[in-house]
C-alpha cells in the first residue's frame, strides 16, 4: 500500500529520510519524475539518499503507475515523493489504488517564488498550479499540509479558499 | 571533470591548499541569515563570493551574474555542505575557462542539496552526536571537565574534518564523483553501523540515567512486600525500560512530544500523590 | 543582578553563535548549561545541572532549518536559574521548558525578519553594489547574536526575583514530585532518539546496549567500546555481500533486475 504520497522539491532529504520514512514504517521509497529517472547523476544521488533497510528507486511516471497497480506491491509500504504538481495529478489517475495519505510539505522554493501565491510558509503555487489543486480534489484527492509528523494537519482545499 | 582551470583559478598547490582552509572557515557561517523563502541562499553565495571575485575579477558582470544565480533556494546540512561548495567552484570556474551551460550549476546544486542534506543529519545528528553525547554525559554529571573537553572533541573533530575534506574532494572530484563514487553504496553502510551503535548508546543510556522506581510496600499479615526488591530480582531497571518503551510507542501512535512531556509530568505528580513513588 | 544578567546576555549569545558557526554544537543544552555556570563563576554546577537537561532534550534536534523546541535557551535559562534562584537540577529542567517554547518564538521572528531582506540582498546585487551586500550581511549577523544577548539580559535582570519568590514556595509534595518526574523525563528523550533510530532489524542492539548496562553495570564508555566493535562486525558481512552483489547484478538486464528487485526482499 502507499501509505503517504509527498510534494517535496527537495525530494529525499533529512525529513523524508530520517523522520517520515520511519514515522510510516515504510520500505520503499520511490521518487517519481520524468525528468530526475533520466538523470543518472540525480538517479545515484538520491539512492544514496535513502536510509538503510528502505530500497529507493526513482521512476517515470509510467512505470511508477504499471509497478503500482501490480498485486505484488499491496504487501509493501511505500513512500511516494514527487515534485511536479502535473505528474502528481497524472500518477493520481493511472493509479488504481490511491495513496492514503496526500501531502504537500515544500513546494515553489526552488523554483523561484515569483509569480507564485504564499499558500504557507513552505509553500508556493502559481496560478496554473492551484487549478491543478482544486481539480485534483473534485476528483476525490484531497491534500493535506504536514511538513513534519509532530506538525498540525491543514487541509490544503482550506488553504486555498482562504 | 579534471580542472583544466586549475592553472588559472588555483595556480598551484600553495594556492589550492589556501582555497581548502579558506573555503573550510567561510563555510561554518552557512547558517547565519536563514530564511523562509530561500533558506541559506544569501549566505551560500556569500561564501562563495571571494572565489567567484578571483574567477570573474572584482566588480565584473560576470561576477554579479554568478553571484545572482546563487540566490537560489538553498538548503542543506552545514557537515556536509563544503562538498556542494568545493563542487560549485570548480564548476564555475569551469565555466569562465571553457563555457559551460550555468543552468547545469543550479541543477547540480538542487540535486545535491536534499541527499546530503539526509546523509549529514543521519550521520551527524544522530550517529556522531549521540555517540558523543553518551560518552560525554556521565563526566558532565560528576561535574568533571572532561565532560565539556571529550564532547566537543569526539563531536567536532569527525565534523570538522568531514567539512575540510569535503571541501577538498568536491572541489577535486566536480560533478563526476557521483556516478563513480556514490554507487558502491558504502556511504549507507556507514549510516547504519552509525544506527547500531546509536541504539545500543540508547539502550544504555535508558538503564543508567532513566530513574523510576516503587517505594511502595504491601503489608500482609505474615509479611512486607517489597515491590521494588522483586522487580530487581526479575530485571534490574524493568521500569525505566517500560516507560521507555512505553513513551516510545506513545510517541509512534503520531503523539506529540510535549503531550508526552506533560503526560509524564502529571503521572509522576499522580504517583507521588498517591504514594507509590518518592 | 546587573552583572549577572550581562553574563547571562554573553551566554545567551554565544551559545546561539556556536550553536550555527561551524554546527559545534554549543547549544546542546549540557553545552549551553556549562557556558552559562562558567560565565555565571559556578562551571560545575553548569556541568551537573546540564546533564540533568540534556537527558530531558537529547531526543531533541533541529532538522531541515526547523527547530523544534529551543534546548539551548532551554540549557541557557535552566542553568541561569539553578544558580541565582538557587533552584534543584529537577526544578531547573521544569522552568527550562517554558523558555525552549519562547525560544522558538523569537527564531520564527528572527526569520521573518531575515526572510524580508532577501529582496534588499538581491537588488544589491542587480544594482552591482557588493559593499552594501556585504555590509548587510554582518547586519543581519549582528542583529542575530544581538537579539539573544537582550532576551538573556533582560529576562535575568527583570525575572530573576519573581523566579526565586516561586522556587522558595514550592510545596513539598509539588518538590518531590518534580524530582521523581525529572527522574522519568529522561525516557521521553531516549524515546524520541529510537523513533528517529528505530529499525526492526536493528531492535536488539537496543536491548543488548540496555542489558549491559542493567545486568553488568558497564559504563558508557566501555558500551560504546564495545559498541563499535559490534557495528562493524555487524555491516562487515553486509560489505562482501555487497560486493558480490554488485557482480551478479551486472551480469542481469538492467531494467528487468530493478522491477524485481523493486518486489523483493
Amino acid at each position: 500500500m502507499i501509505k503517504m504520497l509527498r510534494i517535496d522539491d527537495r525530494l529525499i532529504h533529512g525529513q523524508v529520510a530520517v523522520t517520515w520514512s520511519k514515522q510510516l514504517a515504510v520500505n520503499r521509497i520511490i521518487v517519481v519524475s520524468d525528468s530526475i529517472s533520466q538523470d543518472p547523476i540525480q538517479v545515484s544521488a538520491l539512492k544514496m539518499a535513502a536510509p538503510e533497510g528502505i530500497k529507493a528507486f526513482i521512476l517515470p511516471v509510467d512505470k511508477a503507475a504499471k509497478m503500482l497497480n501490480d498485486p505484488r506491491a499491496d504487501r509493501l509500504q511505500v513512500l511516494l515523493v514527487m515534485n511536479n504538481p502535473v505528474e502528481v495529478a497524472q500518477l493520481l489517475s493511472e493509479l488504481t489504488t490511491q495513496p492514503s495519505v496526500l501531502d504537500v510539505a515544500n513546494y515553489g522554493r526552488v523554483a523561484g517564488i515569483e509569480g507564485r501565491h504564499k499558500i504557507t510558509d513552505t509553500v508556493y503555487l502559481s496560478d496554473d498550479e492551484v487549478t491543478i489543486f482544486k481539480t485534483m480534489a473534485t476528483k476525490g484527492s484531497h491534500f493535506i499540509y504536514q511538513p513534519l509528523p509532530n506538525d498540525a494537519v491543514k487541509s490544503v482545499d482550506e488553504l486555498l479558499e482562504g | 571533470m579534471t580542472n583544466s582551470t586549475g592553472t588559472t583559478f588555483l595556480p598551484d598547490k600553495k594556492a589550492e591548499n589556501h582555497f581548502y582552509n579558506n573555503l573550510f572557515w567561510r563555510s561554518q557561517w552557512l547558517m547565519f541569515c536563514t530564511s523562509y523563502t530561500k533558506q541559506q541562499a544569501v549566505t551560500f553565495s556569500w561564501v562563495l563570493m571571494p572565489y567567484l571575485e578571483k574567477i570573474y575579477g572584482k566588480d565584473t558582470p560576470e561576477f554579479y551574474d554568478a553571484m545572482l544565480r546563487h540566490q537560489d533556494f538553498f538548503n542543506t546540512n552545514v557537515t556536509a555542505a563544503p562538498f556542494i561548495f568545493g563542487m560549485v567552484t570548480s564548476m564555475e570556474a569551469e565555466n569562465k575557462a571553457n563555457g559551460i551551460d550555468p543552468k547545469s550549476i543550479g541543477a547540480l546544486k538542487s540535486s545535491m542539496m536534499g541527499p546530503l542534506a539526509g546523509i549529514g543529519d543521519s550521520l551527524v545528528s544522530n550517529g556522531i552526536r549521540l555517540i558523543a553525547t553518551g560518552i560525554a554525559i556521565g563526566f558532565f554529571k560528576q561535574g568533571s571537565w572532561l565532560g565539556p573537553i571529550l564532547f566537543m572533541l569526539l563531536l567536532n573533530v569527525p565534523n570538522w574534518g568531514i567539512k575540510w575534506a569535503a571541501g577538498k574532494y568536491g572541489y577535486k572530484l566536480g560533478n563526476n564523483f557521483i556516478v563513480n563514487a556514490m554507487k558502491s553504496g558504502t556511504l549507507n553502510l556507514i549510516t547504519k553501523a552509525a544506527s547500531i551503535l546509536g541504539l545500543m548508546m540508547v539502550g544504555a543510556m535508558s538503564a543508567q540515567y532513566v530513574t523510576f522506581t516503587t517505594s511502595l510496600k504491601i503489608k500482609t499479615a505474615a509479611q512486607t512486600l517489597d515491590l521494588q526488591g522483586i522487580f530487581d530480582s526479575i530485571l534490574p531497571d524493568l521500569l525505566p525500560l517500560a516507560l521507555v518503551l512505553g513513551c516510545f510507542f506513545y510517541l509512534r501512535k503520531k503523539n506529540k512530544p510535549v503531550r508526552t512531556l506533560v503526560a509524564i509530568v502529571i503521572l509522576a505528580f499522580v504517583l507521588t500523590f498517591l504514594g507509590i513513588t518518592k | 543582578m546587573i552583572m549577572q544578567a550581562l553574563a547571562v546576555g554573553l551566554a545567551c549569545a554565544l551559545v546561539k553563535f556556536g550553536a550555527w558557526w561551524g554546527a559545534m554544537g554549543w547549544d546542546r543544552p549540557m553545552v549551553a548549561s556549562t557556558i552559562t555556570g562558567i560565565l555565571l563563576g559556578h562551571p560545575v554546577e553548569g556541568m551537573t545541572v546540564g546533564a540533568a537537561l540534556e537527558l530531558v532534550y537529547m531526543g531533541t534536534q533541529s532538522m531541515g532549518g526547523v527547530l523544534p523546541q529551543d534546548y539551548g535557551l532551554g540549557g541557557v535559562f535552566g542553568c541561569a536559574f539553578a544558580i541565582l534562584a538557587t533552584a534543584k537540577p529537577s526544578v531547573a529542567v521544569a522552568l527550562s521548558i517554558p523558555f525552549s517554547m519562547l525560544g522558538t518564538l523569537i527564531y520564527d521572528l528572527f526569520k521573518f525578519w531575515a526572510t524580508s531582506l532577501i529582496t534588499r540582498f538581491q537588488k544589491h546585487l542587480e544594482d552591482h553594489q557588493i559593499g552594501a551586500f556585504k555590509r548587510l550581511w554582518f547586519t543581519q549577523a549582528t542583529v542575530y547574536l544581538t537579539m539573544y544577548f537582550l532576551i538573556g539580559f533582560i529576562s535575568i535582570l527583570l525575572g530573576t526575583n519573581a523566579i526565586k519568590a516561586l522556587v522558595n514556595n514550592i510545596p513539598t509534595a509539588v518538590m518531590s514530585s518534580l524530582t521523581v518526574a525529572a527522574g522519568m523525563l529522561p525516557a521521553l528523550g531516549m524515546a524520541l532518539l529510537m523513533i528517529t533510530l528505530w529499525d526492526k532489524k536493528l531492535a536488539p542492539y537496543f536491548f543488548i546496549g540496555f542489558g549491559l548496562v542493567a545486568f553488568f553495570k558497564g559504563t558508557l564508555i566501555e558500551i560504546a567500546f564495545l559498541g563499535a566493535a559490534i557495528a562493524v562486525l555487524a555491516i562487515i558481512g553486509q560489505l562482501t555481500n555487497h560486493k558480490t552483489d554488485k557482480v551478479a547484478a551486472t551480469t542481469e538486464d538492467a531494467t528487468t533486475s530493478e522491477e524485481e528487485d523493486f518486489y523483493n526482499d
